[in-house]
């Protein structure tokens, strides 16, 4: 590679490094070829420039496949409006307390198939009939979801904890894990005018179902965002999860190995 | 909704971007991170003053450099050393998924760091983020032609500060 290369009339360096990244136009390019073509060395420095982006190419990319920290989502987070907020159990706070094997409650809860008003399109939610269990303010579903919902694509397809929107809802994966079965299943929340719902969902023959999904604060109007402080019964959430042998959380490189292998754990084995 | 809570929806997705900026301009995760949250919390003060229409990529990009430049007046050098919990957090290492390993990263970024700041960020942006040189100079409210100088130059030092490493 030369230091000090003297260059033709008309090319310089910058040219030579625009033409390497195809942002000439077409006379240009086909002056600095005919450049190439007199001077071959010239083309030792086309290929310097066209290096130079190839051993950058996706060194800094983990990021992208990654969670945003909770240092920086924290940052906007908002309080709910018009709810009173001592009362209102931190999600965050709750998961991190709560333990994913340790519910001192050993009773299984009955999966009912159940019809719910569909979130974000007013679509079913599940394709099967309805039967509920409600408790107050928690509704109690199960039931597969047709693949094109939103939930279901935002579950097939997005890294936990990234915010995903559709039309007037929210979603977010809070956590992907595998039951004793290796089952790939997900924790999420997701929210829309109507509310917010919080939810397990297991990927069971090439499809999502839901095991539960909960109605948090029923009747909050998210005006000024998503709305990650809400009440609800977690120990609810610990029996399902319980009942389905959770493990504990996969990372971020597990997660995106399955998003990735159509969600198979045998082809993420080594995670 | 207000307006400035959908800019805030943007702006939180455009967090995994700015986290990949900020880390081509450190080298290391958790700077990176502290210089996005420096960012964010200014740009957050700020809302009024970006323009609807224009790239607020852009705007929150130049938000991250100032921020980084800021940070490296004041900053002691870090030991390049790192402990078994952040050696477990990098990618190419534990996570198979990845296509950058630790070993390439950190020979890319001690090229990136013999660059002076302004070449550095160049290369950053055209490179990693895949700018345009136009959108580069907006970025960084330059002249293009001086974008294009800075920018062959950057790159020309970064390849022969690797080709020397390899000898």
């Amino acid at each position: 590679m030369s230091n000090d290369l003297e260059f033709p009339e008309g090319i310089t360096l910058e040219i030579l490094m625009a033409y390497a990244d195809g942002a000439l136009n077409a006379d240009d390019t086909a002056k600095v070829k005919a450049a190439i073509e007199a001077h071959p060395s010239l083309a030792e420095e086309v290929a310097l420039f066209q290096s130079s982006r190839s051993v950058l190419d996706g060194v800094f990319d983990a990021p992208m496949h990654e969670p945003v920290p909770d240092q920086l989502s924290a940052l906007f987070m908002e309080p709910a409006k018009d709810i009173d907020t001592e009362n209102v159990t931190s999600l965050h706070a709750a998961r991190v307390k709560r333990s994913i094997y340790g519910s001192p409650i050993g009773q299984a809860i009955a999966a009912c198939a159940v019809f719910a008003v569909g979130l974000f399109t007013g679509t079913a939610l599940l394709d099967k009939g309805p039967s509920m269990q409600s408790n107050d303010s928690e509704l109690l579903l199960a039931g597969r979801l047709d693949a094109k919902h939103p939930i279901a694509m935002a579950l097939e397809n997005t890294g936990s904890a990234k915010l995903v929107e559709f039309g007037g809802g929210q979603f977010d994966a809070v956590a992907t894990f595998l039951t004793e079965g290796d089952v790939p299943c997900r924790e999420f929340e997701a929210a829309d005018t109507t509310g917010a719902m919080i939810g397990v969902a297991c990927r069971r023959d090439d499809s999502w179902s839901v095991e539960l999904l909960l109605a948090a604060s029923p009747g909050v109007a998210p005006e000024s965002g998503f709305q990650l402080a809400s009440a609800f019964d977690s120990d609810v959430l610990d029996r399902v999860l319980n009942d389905l042998g959770a493990s504990t959380g996969l990372s971020a490189g597990g997660e995106f190995c399955l998003i990735e292998n159509d969600w198979d754990p045998a082809e993420c084995k080594s995670e | 909704m207000t307006e400035h809570t959908a800019l805030r929806r943007e702006i939180v997705e455009l967090i995994p971007r700015l986290r990949r900026f900020a880390l081509g301009l450190t080298g290391h995760q958790a700077d990176a991170d502290d210089i996005v949250q420096t960012a964010l919390e200014k740009a957050l003060g700020r809302l009024d003053q970006f323009k609807p229409g224009t790239r607020l990529d852009s705007w929150l990009f130049r938000i991250v450099q100032t921020s980084w430049i800021d940070n490296r007046r004041k900053a002691v050098r870090r030991e390049d050393t790192m402990d078994a919990d952040m050696m477990a957090r990098l990618p190419g290492q534990t996570d198979p998924g990845y296509e950058g390993t630790y070993a390439v990263r950190q020979d890319v970024t001690r090229a990136l760091d013999s660059l002076p700041d302004k070449q550095r960020v160049l290369a950053v942006l055209v490179l990693v983020e895949g700018y345009s040189y136009q959108e580069a100079a907006d970025a960084t409210d330059s002249p293009i032609g001086t974008v294009m100088s800075r920018l062959s130059r950057a790159r020309k030092s970064m390849m022969m500060f690797l080709n020397q490493e390899d000898q």
